[in-house]
C-alpha cells in the first residue's frame, strides 16, 4: 500500500485556555488524488482540522497538541507553516480575510512570488487561474471591490495557482450562488483530474458534496464519528440526523418514498441516479398543494419606485427597480452574486440613495426619516454577525443601539431583558459576544436588532456557515417574527431551506427585477432561476424529471405524489 | 459503515511541544509583530509630551513604550522594533526627535535594557555586558561633568538621582523581581511591574542619551539644577505611559492567545 499523502495519528487539540477538545483522538489518512468531504455540526472541529493540516494549528494558535500529523511524511510541528503551505493550500471560510493585495493578479501572484516561482511562470499561472474561475476580465480590480462570491473564487484561484498536492477548502461555497458553487465543485473535479490534487472539502452543502467527494468524514465534538465512502455515510440517515448533518434532497426523497413502501435502501445520493430510479416508479398522481398567500394591505410598507443606482465606477447595480413589499410579507430575495441584492438592501437602510427613483416606507420617502427613526422601522441582520459585534458583553451589545433612542432606564432594561428572554440569551447576558458559538453570536445580532422593535427585518444570508440545526433555528425564528406581525425579507442562496418559511420570491438579475411571484412558482421557474445562476432544488428537479407540471418543492411533497398503495417495482430499489 | 475508532474523553496521542517555526522572525519574534510595534513607536513619536531643554526639542510619547517592545518581543527583536520605529519617527516627526542618532540609539537601548529585565535566567552574557556599559557610562559622565568641567558632585547627583536609583535597581536582584511582576497573571502586578520596569529601562536609556548629549553640547552647571526638578516629572510620565499602554497591550495579547515570541516576558 502506498504511503498516504496526509496521515493523522491520535491527534487531539485544545485551544489556549480551553479544557474542551477541539479535536479528540482523530486518526485518518488522506491519499494522493483523493477527494474527501468533511462535515459535521457547527463547532464540531471541521475548521480546526483544516487548519491543522498545514500546521497553522497549533503553530499559530498555541494551545495543547497531542499525536502527530504527517504531510508527505513530514511532521507538521517540525517545519514552519510556509513550508507546508506549498503542499497544503488552505482556502478559508471567509475569503475576504485572506485577500491582501491591491489587484486580482497581484493576489494570485503573491504566494507564487513567496515560493520563488520564476516570473514568466507566475504570469502564466495567474492568467490560467483567473480564467479557470471566470475572473480574467477583472484582473486589475481591487479584491475588496468584488462580491463575496467573486472573492471566494479569487481565493480558490490563488490556491490553485500554487499547485499544491492537497487543497483544503473550508466551506468554499457557503457564500456562492448555486451555479457558482457548482462551478467551484466542477473546478475541484477538473484540478483533481488534471493535476492529481487531493481535496479535503469541509462544509454543509450535501447536494454538491455528494456529487464530487469519494469519501465522507463526519466530525462530532472533535471526534470522527464516521469515515466511509460518501454513499454509505449520506444514506445513514440516523447518523446524519444525530449529528445535525443534512443529507442530499435526493436521498431524503427516497427515504420518504421508502416510508410509503416505494423504495428500498440503499438510497441514491446523486441526482442522476435519483431521476433514473424515480422514472421506474408508477406515474405520480396530480399534486395541488394549498398556496399560502399574503393579504396585501392597501399601502405597501416598503416600496421601491423606479429605483436605479450607479456606483462611482459606473457599475449599474440597480436598473429601474419597482417593488412593493406589504406588511407581514415573508419575502425571499434571490439572485446571483452581483445581481444587486446587497445594493437593494442598502437602499432600505438609506445607506445608499437612488441615482433615480424613490424608496418609501409607509408612503413616506426614506430620505425624510432620521437615522434613529429608520432604525425603528428597518432592522438589518448582516451575513457575518461578527462584523456587527463590538461590545464587551451581550447585554451591552443589545443595549448599544437603544442609546440612540434616548429611552428611560426602565424602558431600556425592559427591551434588553425582553429580547434576551425571547431569544434564549438570558443566561449569556454577561458573556463576551466573541466567547459564544457562531449560532449564538447570530442570535445576539438578531436580538440587538429586535430590541429596536423594527417593523421590517432584513436578513442577509442568515444561514451561511450554519449547520442544519442552526439554520433551521434561525429560520424558525424569522417565521415566528413574521407570524407575530413583522415583515421579513431574507436574502439567500439556499433555496432548499426556504419551503415552509418564505411565501414570496423576488428574483434579481443584473440589477433588474425578473420575477416576483410565490415561492412555489419561483421554484418551478427553472429558466429564470438558471438565468441568475440559481439551480432548482433537487426535489424540484426530481419532480420535473417525472412530470414537468408536478409542482412539488420538497422531498415530502414529492413522495406524497406517488401512490403508496402501488406495489414496489423490483427495479426501483 | 466503517465503525468509528474507539474514543475516550482523554487524548491518547503523545503530548507535543509547540514551537513557532516561522522563518520570518527576528530572534524568535515574528516579523509581523516587529512591524506592528515599530509602527506603534513611529506613531507615538508624533505626540510630544514635554519639553526636553537639553536638546532644544520635546520628548515624544514613544519614549514610554520603547521598553514595552523589549518585554513583548525580547531584547533583540525589541531593538529592531524600537529602533526602526524611532528612525521612521525622526523623519515623520522631527519636532520630537532631538539629536536623531541619539534618539534612535536611545530607543534601541531602551528595548534592550527592558528585554533583560526578567525573572528568567536568560541572556546572562547580554545582561552582564549591559551592566558593564551602564557602570562605564556613570563613570564617564561623572568624570566628564564633575572632574573635567567642575560641576559640583551634589548637583550632578541631584540632577540624575532618579536615573541613578534605577541603575542601582537594575544591577541588583530587584531587576528579576520586577521581571516577575511583569510575568504575573495578576494585571495589577503587571501594571506595577511595567511602571517600575519602565523606570529602570527608561532611566538607563535616558542616562546614556544624556551622556551622549552632554558630550556634544557640554551644557552649563545651571542646567543640572534644572534637571533635578524636571527629570523626575518626565520619568513619571514615561512610567505612566509604559504602565497604562503596556498593561492594556499585555491584557489584550493574553486574551487573544496569540503565539508568544520566544523571548517575550509577559
Amino acid at each position: 500500500m502506498s504511503t498516504p499523502l496526509v496521515s493523522l495519528r491520535s491527534v487531539s487539540y485544545f485551544y489556549p485556555k480551553s479544557d474542551c477538545a477541539a479535536l479528540l483522538n482523530v486518526s485518518l489518512d488522506l491519499a494522493a488524488g483523493e477527494i474527501v468531504g468533511l462535515t459535521g455540526a457547527t463547532g464540531s472541529g471541521k475548521s480546526t482540522l483544516c487548519l491543522a493540516l498545514n500546521g497553522t494549528v497549533p503553530q499559530f494558535f498555541g494551545g495543547r497538541f497531542f499525536g502527530e500529523i504527517l504531510v508527505a511524511g513530514e511532521d507538521t510541528l517540525n517545519q514552519p507553516i510556509h513550508h507546508h503551505a506549498a503542499r497544503v493550500a488552505l482556502v478559508l471560510q471567509d475569503p475576504g480575510s485572506q485577500l491582501i493585495a491591491a489587484s486580482l493578479e497581484q493576489e494570485i501572484a503573491f504566494a507564487l512570488e513567496n515560493l520563488q516561482v520564476p516570473p514568466p511562470e507566475i504570469a502564466v499561472r495567474v492568467s490560467e487561474a483567473l480564467a479557470q474561475v471566470g475572473l480574467a476580465e477583472l484582473r486589475k480590480k481591487h479584491p475588496h471591490d468584488l462580491s463575496g462570491g467573486q472573492q471566494q473564487r479569487l481565493a480558490l484561484a490563488a490556491a490553485f495557482a500554487v499547485r499544491p498536492r492537497l487543497m483544503v477548502l473550508d466551506e468554499p461555497t457557503s457564500q456562492l450562488d448555486p451555479q457558482s458553487a457548482a462551478e467551484v465543485f466542477s473546478l475541484v473535479r477538473t484540478f483533481n483530474q488534471r493535476f492529481g490534487i487531493a481535496f479535503l472539502i469541509a462544509g454543509h452543502a450535501p447536494e454538491e458534496m455528494a456529487e464530487v467527494v469519494d469519501r465522507l468524514i463526519v466530525l462530532a465534538d472533535g471526534r470522527v464519528v464516521a469515515d466511509a465512502p460518501a454513499h454509505r455515510v449520506y444514506t445513514d440517515l440516523t447518523l446524519l440526523q444525530r449529528h445535525a448533518v443534512r443529507p442530499p434532497e435526493v436521498t431524503t426523497t427516497f427515504a420518504h418514498l421508502a416510508g410509503r413502501g416505494l423504495a428500498r435502501p440503499p438510497f441514491p445520493i446523486h441526482l442522476a441516479d435519483g431521476m433514473e430510479r424515480l422514472r421506474r416508479l408508477p406515474p405520480p398522481r396530480a399534486f395541488a398543494p394549498p398556496e399560502m398567500v399574503t393579504e396585501p394591505s392597501t399601502v405597501p410598507i416598503l416600496a421601491l419606485d423606479g429605483v436605479s443606482y450607479r456606483y462611482a465606477d459606473g457599475t449599474e447595480a440597480l436598473r429601474d427597480l419597482t417593488l412593493s413589499i406589504h406588511r407581514r410579507d415573508y419575502l425571499a430575495v434571490l439572485g446571483q452574486n452581483g445581481a444587486g441584492k446587497s445594493t437593494m438592501i442598502r437602499h432600505f437602510l438609506n445607506l445608499l440613495q437612488p441615482t433615480r427613483g424613490e424608496v418609501r416606507i409607509d408612503g413616506v420617502p426614506l430620505a425624510t426619516y432620521s437615522a434613529p427613526e429608520l432604525a425603528q422601522r428597518v432592522g438589518y441582520v448582516p451575513q457575518n454577525p461578527d462584523r456587527q459585534l463590538f461590545n464587551a458583553s451581550v447585554e451591552a451589545e443589545i443595549g448599544f443601539s437603544l442609546q440612540l433612542l434616548r429611552l428611560t432606564p426602565e424602558e431600556h432594561e425592559r427591551r434588553v431583558s425582553g429580547v434576551l428572554a425571547d431569544l434564549g440569551l438570558l443566561a449569556l447576558r454577561k458573556r463576551h459576544p466573541f466567547s459564544l458559538s457562531r449560532g449564538d453570536r447570530a442570535r445576539v445580532v438578531i436580538a440587538a436588532v429586535l430590541a429596536l422593535e423594527p417593523e421590517i427585518l432584513v436578513f442577509d444570508e442568515p444561514t451561511t456557515g450554519q449547520d442544519e440545526a442552526g439554520a433551521r433555528a434561525i429560520l424558525d425564528l424569522t417565521r415566528r417574527l413574521n407570524e407575530e406581525g413583522r415583515t421579513v425579507i431574507v436574502v439567500t442562496h439556499h433555496l432548499a431551506l426556504l419551503p415552509g418559511y418564505a411565501r414570496r420570491v423576488v428574483l434579481l438579475r443584473e440589477g433588474r427585477l425578473i420575477l416576483d411571484t410565490t415561492l412555489r412558482d419561483a421554484f418551478h421557474a427553472v429558466a429564470s432561476l438558471e438565468s441568475t445562476h440559481l439551480k432548482p432544488t433537487q426535489a424540484v428537479a426530481l419532480a420535473r424529471s417525472v412530470d414537468p407540471v408536478l409542482r412539488a418543492i420538497t422531498p415530502q411533497e414529492l413522495a406524497r405524489c406517488f401512490d403508496g398503495s402501488a406495489s414496489l417495482p423490483a427495479s426501483s430499489s | 459503515m466503517t465503525p468509528a475508532p474507539p474514543s475516550t474523553d482523554l487524548p491518547t496521542g503523545h503530548p507535543r511541544a509547540i514551537v513557532f517555526h516561522g522563518s520570518a522572525s527576528i530572534a524568535g519574534a515574528p516579523v509581523a509583530y516587529v512591524i506592528v510595534l515599530a509602527a506603534v513607536v513611529a506613531v507615538l513619536s508624533f505626540i510630544p509630551f514635554s519639553v526636553a531643554l537639553s536638546a532644544g526639542s520635546s520628548f515624544p510619547m514613544a519614549q514610554g513604550v520603547y521598553s514595552l517592545t523589549g518585554w513583548l518581543l525580547g531584547p533583540w527583536a525589541g531593538v529592531a522594533a524600537s529602533g526602526v520605529g524611532a528612525l521612521i519617527g525622526i523623519f515623520l516627526a522631527p519636532h520630537t526627535a532631538g539629536i536623531p542618532w541619539v534618539t534612535v540609539g536611545g530607543a534601541a537601548s531602551g528595548a534592550l535594557f527592558a528585554g533583560v529585565i526578567t525573572s528568567r535566567r536568560t541572556h546572562r552574557w547580554l545582561t552582564t555586558v549591559l551592566i558593564g556599559v551602564v557602570v562605564l557610562e556613570v563613570f564617564l559622565f561623572y568624570h566628564h561633568a564633575v572632574v573635567r568641567n567642575g560641576v559640583r558632585p551634589g548637583v550632578f547627583v541631584a540632577a540624575y538621582l532618579t536615573h541613578l536609583i534605577a541603575i542601582v535597581g537594575f544591577i541588583l536582584p530587584s531587576r528579576r523581581w520586577v521581571g516577575g511582576l511583569i510575568a504575573s497573571p495578576d494585571l495589577r502586578r503587571v501594571a506595577l511591574g511595567l511602571f517600575l520596569g519602565t523606570w529602570m529601562a527608561a532611566s538607563l536609556m535616558m542616562f546614556g542619551e544624556s551622556l551622549a548629549g552632554y558630550l556634544v553640547l557640554n551644557w552649563p552647571d545651571e542646567l543640572f539644577l534644572f534637571f533635578a526638578g524636571i527629570i523626575p516629572v518626565e520619568q513619571a510620565a514615561r512610567c505612566g505611559i509604559g504602565a497604562v499602554v503596556g498593561t492594556g497591550v499585555i491584557a489584550g495579547l493574553r486574551s487573544m492567545s496569540l503565539v508568544k515570541p520566544r523571548d517575550a516576558r509577559y
